[in-house]
């Protein structure tokens, strides 16, 4: 009897295998099947990468080469964003309005970041009961400055701190100081219906931001902002961020306000209707930056001495 | 085990991979007017011209679940079952075979023959299963057969002139490098 050279019990496991799996759940079928695809993932990005290196390769270019279309628009349409970007760039220099030339003297005014913290509502009841340890210093609750719905900070006028100072988190607005004590002062929320700050509207832009059109921020007492004074004419979105405008900025850059949430234009309405909401959560806020500008002892402030012939009165005489 | 079956299967392996990235990147670039490239009954071919046993087996099913995976409808393991079926078929019934059992064929002729049999049985199988599932129809099925049939042949048609093509350009390179590196007899 010839016995049988061929082994059919893989091929029964094999067909077994199959079998199995034709009998699975879709879910899991399409599990495998995906599974299989990512495992190929890493060896397709590869083959593109050489194709395209490839395709970019040509040792031996002649004239009469057949150009890909979409890649020929691809060169046109990086050539275009270049020849953009340049104009932009051109166009914006001029708007810089920047001198050629830094002033040599030094700066009249100088300004400076003064670090308060908020005081939390217990310390400000404590205070206002009496229970606070005055170590003989005979403070009266009275010395304590409080503003409804505004938070207190723990400086006051010995500091350097007066009312209007506007008051930042980081780079974020927070309000200005509105009421000043000896020891304690008071913040004006950007949030509060009598707050008013210079605006400017900006889109995220590629390096930086695109400033746009001015307005005014107002509060409008409900944990939010509006924007006021933008021509119908400018371009609003939703989620452009809104900057303080000015020449006063710390650092001459400016701080944010916040950011479109909401942009209306109703018909025949010669300024757009803008919701801002801030960049900062108020109710969490524990120190604050207050700008303070003083004048600069460097300077010297003395009148110069004159003499009869360089007088103003005989300037303006001849 | 051989250090060097070790290092074939490793290959082998590396060549299946490879052959997954060429069906879903190289092989739908590649428009031939018609034919179909298919690399991983290329790699199928290559592994029953180069090694024997069940590993071979083992080869056929990996390909053919792969394939079932690319493919995206019917039933999962229907090319992991033919692709078997196949090479197990093909290994009983070779010509000239009985002299030397378990010895692999590593000619030309034969690693294209082998290929143009594997694509064309796995094809149009695969195929005429994967139609019968989508539609129930005796009719529509007889009526589609022949288109099977003819673009299962043609895809084997094209898998076996890429091999044969393959194989005799390597052997072209092969047999100058063999000479160089020969070493010269010595002479008076």
């Amino acid at each position: 009897m010839v016995r049988s050279t061929s082994n059919w019990k893989p091929l029964a496991a094999c067909l077994a295998t199959g079998l199995m799996l034709g009998v699975l759940p879709e879910p899991v079928s399409e599990s495998i099947r995906s599974g299989l695809l990512d495992l190929a993932r890493p060896g397709q990005q590869a083959a593109i990468t050489v194709a395209d290196r490839l395709t970019a390769w040509h040792p031996f270019a002649s004239p009469t080469r057949t150009v890909n279309p979409d890649t020929e628009e691809l060169a046109t349409l990086r050539l275009e964003i270049r020849r953009l970007r340049l104009a932009n760039l051109r166009l914006s220099k001029p708007a810089d309005n920047t001198p050629t030339t830094t002033p040599t003297h030094p700066p009249l005014i100088t300004t400076g970041l003064v670090t308060v913290r908020v005081l939390g509502r217990e310390t400000i009841q404590a205070w206002a009961a009496g229970r606070i340890l005055d170590h003989g210093h005979r403070l009266s609750p009275g010395s304590l400055v409080v503003e409804p719905g505004h938070s207190t900070l723990d400086l006051g006028d010995g500091n350097g701190l007066s009312k209007g100072q506007p008051a930042y988190s980081g780079r974020n607005v927070a309000g200005r100081i509105s009421r000043v004590g000896h020891l304690t002062s008071t913040l004006q929320p950007l949030t509060d219906t009598r707050f008013r700050g210079l605006a400017r509207l900006a889109r995220p832009g590629q390096d930086r931001p695109v400033f746009s059109t001015q307005g005014m921020l107002e509060g409008t007492g409900d944990g939010f902002c509006r924007l006021t004074r933008v021509p119908a004419t400018a371009a609003v979105t939703v989620g452009d961020i809104v900057y303080t405008d000015g020449r006063d900025q710390p650092d001459h850059w400016p701080m944010v306000y916040g950011t479109v949430v909401e942009a209306q234009l109703p018909d025949g309405a010669p300024h757009w209707e803008i919701r801002i909401r801030p960049a900062i959560d108020l109710d969490q806020l524990k120190q604050l930056d207050v700008l303070t500008r003083n004048l600069n002892p460097g300077r010297n402030l003395s009148r110069p001495t004159t003499t009869p012939e360089s007088t103003s009165s005989g300037v303006l005489a001849q | 085990m051989n250090p060097l079956t070790i290092v074939r299967h490793l290959m082998l392996l590396v060549l299946v991979y490879a052959a997954l990235v060429a069906e879903t990147t190289i092989a739908p670039a590649l428009d031939l007017g018609g034919p179909t490239i298919r690399p991983l009954w290329i790699v199928l071919a290559l592994v029953v011209g180069r090694c024997q046993g069940n590993s071979v087996l083992v080869y056929a099913a990996l390909l053919g679940l792969t394939s079932d995976c690319l493919r995206g409808n019917g039933p999962l393991g229907l090319d992991l079952v033919l692709a078997s079926a196949a090479v197990q078929l093909l290994a009983t019934a070779r010509p000239g075979r009985p002299a030397r059992p378990g010895k692999p064929a590593r000619s030309i002729a034969t690693i294209t023959l082998t290929t143009l049999v594997l694509t064309t049985s796995i094809e149009t199988v695969s195929n005429l299963v994967r139609n019968t599932t989508a539609q129930l129809d005796s009719n529509w099925l007889l009526a589609t057969l022949p288109t099977t049939l003819a673009a299962a042949t043609a895809d084997a048609l094209a898998n076996s002139a890429l091999v044969l093509a393959s194989l005799l350009l390597l052997r072209t390179i092969q047999q100058p490098i063999a000479k160089l590196l020969l070493p010269t007899p010595l002479t008076n």
